[in-house]
């Protein structure tokens, strides 16, 4: 179906939207969710989350691209609960969003004054100066968590090629935050 | 990790959607090598060039032969170009349409349109077919028939082949579209029945037990209510929410599965009984062969589906004017055992 006609489901609120939902995009949603959360439990929770979030949400949002609207609603998912698993870590489950590499170097200080939003939209900013190529290794590894095997295998290229794009954008990321002085 | 740095991976989640999803669907785009030969390395192109094209003269009378009985000649396929994207093909009924996906273990999905849906083909993309663990999912949420199996060398391989197309070609002709579900039904009981040996005593019954599957496979089969073991360990299948939905089992080392999807809702004529049928087979299934005939027959199973397949393409009308490159599950053993 397509995504238009779903989202107009969720306006005339027709709760078939959501089967619909998860019918295009659940192992989509899934695979967010995993990523970030690793274990099974987890993820149906946060599926299940999702799909109440995008049912609450829309209306009054209306999604231009309602693939990656649903995806970053249930990354927003995710990561929350990652937060709420990390505050206490049970059962001793392996948390993969905590094995993927920092992304700004721990000494570094991040300006406390700066709100998530100012955060994206500079993260906005730091994406449109990457290149295509660039810009999807980075996201795949740090937007959807994937491993670097995993990145590796879809963009055809070994694991050190990947390890080395990925510590040269990291660089670069540095580099331009320093620039305007938003980590000192 | 960090305060700071979860805070910059947390708000990378409100970046641009248009670039997530283009990083979701980018798969295999980028590959593109510059080769600096020298003129040693020349020469050894130029004799790989002549040991090519040796080969190439010596196989011809075969092809010929295949040309000149009328067999259609599928085309080469140059995997890392041709099939770097999603190939898509529409008929001229503009009533269905059939779709490869790029890389060995993703083409081979056909896909037929619904045009009483919505008008609008459902392009199934490879972020959501590309991986396959999400390709396990998708495949129980389309409801299809399919099968997904495994190379000696761990290449995973999925052919679709029947109820998706099925449905789709009942509305357009219902002669068809039984001719083409039987035919598909009654290979697919024959390869199973075949491949099973069934005289011995019965599966036993035992709780489902992680530590038998790989992590991926707990995640896409937790809901599987009951898992059965023969005695001695071969082999294993599943029911999800009731249905058996597919067959484990090893064979040289190698898990092999052949995943047998039902629709709850779906209640054409004809799908209970074979259900039925083959849940009687497999009830009283027991030992499986010896671990090399079992892969040699698994093999035969792949080919007689592609062959249903290709049969069923080449009648089509619209067959010469929109060829559609084929290949048979041999080549891909071939180029695996290569």
């Amino acid at each position: 179906m397509d995504d238009k006609d779903i989202i107009s489901m969720y306006f005339s609120r027709d709760e078939n939207a959501i089967a619909e939902t998860q019918s295009k995009y659940g192992a989509y949603i899934k695979r967010v969710a995993f990523n970030v959360l690793g274990n099974e439990e987890d993820v149906l929770e946060c599926e299940n989350d999702t799909y109440f979030a995008l049912w609450n949400n829309i209306p009054p949002e209306n999604p231009a691209n309602f693939g990656g609207y649903a995806s970053a609603v249930a990354r927003n998912t995710a990561l929350k609960k990652y937060r709420d698993n990390s505050a206490s870590v049970r059962n001793g489950k392996k948390i993969p969003f905590d094995e993927i590499e920092e992304l700004i170097p721990d000494e570094k200080t991040l300006s406390d004054g700066l709100s998530r939003a100012e955060l994206a939209e500079i993260m906005k900013g730091f994406l449109d100066t990457l290149q295509e190529n660039e810009r999807n290794v980075f996201l795949r590894r740090y937007w959807f968590c994937d491993s670097i095997k995993d990145v590796a295998k879809a963009f055809d290229f070994t694991e050190g090629r990947v390890k080395m794009m990925l510590m040269r954008t990291r660089n670069k990321l540095t580099k331009y935050l320093k620039k305007d002085g938003i980590i000192l | 990790m960090n305060k700071n740095d979860f805070r910059i991976k947390e708000a990378l989640t409100d970046v641009q959607p248009e670039y997530v999803e283009s990083a979701a669907k980018a798969e295999k785009k980028s590959k593109g090598y510059t080769f600096h030969l020298n003129a040693w390395e020349k020469g050894l192109v130029a004799a790989c060039l002549v040991i090519v094209l040796t080969v190439g003269i010596l196989t011809m009378p075969g092809v010929i032969k295949s040309v000149l009985a009328g067999e259609p000649t599928p085309k080469p396929i140059d995997i890392d170009n041709d099939y770097a994207e999603p190939h898509i093909k529409y008929y001229s009924t503009g009533d269905h349409m059939v779709n490869y996906y790029g890389k060995l273990g993703y083409e081979w999905y056909i896909s037929h349109e619904h045009p009483e849906l919505d008008g609008y083909p459902e392009i199934i993309t490879p972020d959501v077919f590309g991986e396959i663990d999400n390709l396990r999912n998708a495949v129980f949420s389309y409801n299809m028939n399919d099968y997904t199996f495994v190379a000696e060398d761990g290449t995973k391989y999925h052919v679709n082949i029947a109820y998706h197309a099925w449905s789709a070609f009942q509305l357009d002709n219902n002669d068809k579209t039984i001719d083409w579900h039987d035919k598909a039904t009654d290979a697919l009981i024959k390869m199973i029945k075949d491949f099973f040996d069934y005289d011995t005593k019965k599966p036993e019954v035992i709780e489902y037990d992680p530590s038998l599957f790989s992590e991926d496979l707990n995640y896409c089969y937790k809901d599987s209510a009951v898992t059965f073991v023969t005695a001695d360990g071969d082999l294993m299948y599943s029911y999800v929410n009731g249905k058996l939905s597919c067959i484990w089992f090893y064979a040289c080392d190698t898990l092999y599965e052949i995943y047998i999807n039902f629709d709850e809702n779906y209640d054409a004529t004809g799908t209970s009984e074979w259900i039925q049928s083959l849940e009687g087979w497999l009830s009283d299934l027991a030992s499986i062969e010896t671990a090399p005939k079992a892969a040699a027959k698994f093999r035969q199973i792949a080919e007689d589906s592609w062959q249903i397949r290709y049969d069923y393409i080449h009648s089509l009308p619209e067959w010469e004017e929109d060829y559609i490159a084929l290949r048979k599950p041999r080549d891909w053993y071939k180029k695996s055992e290569e």
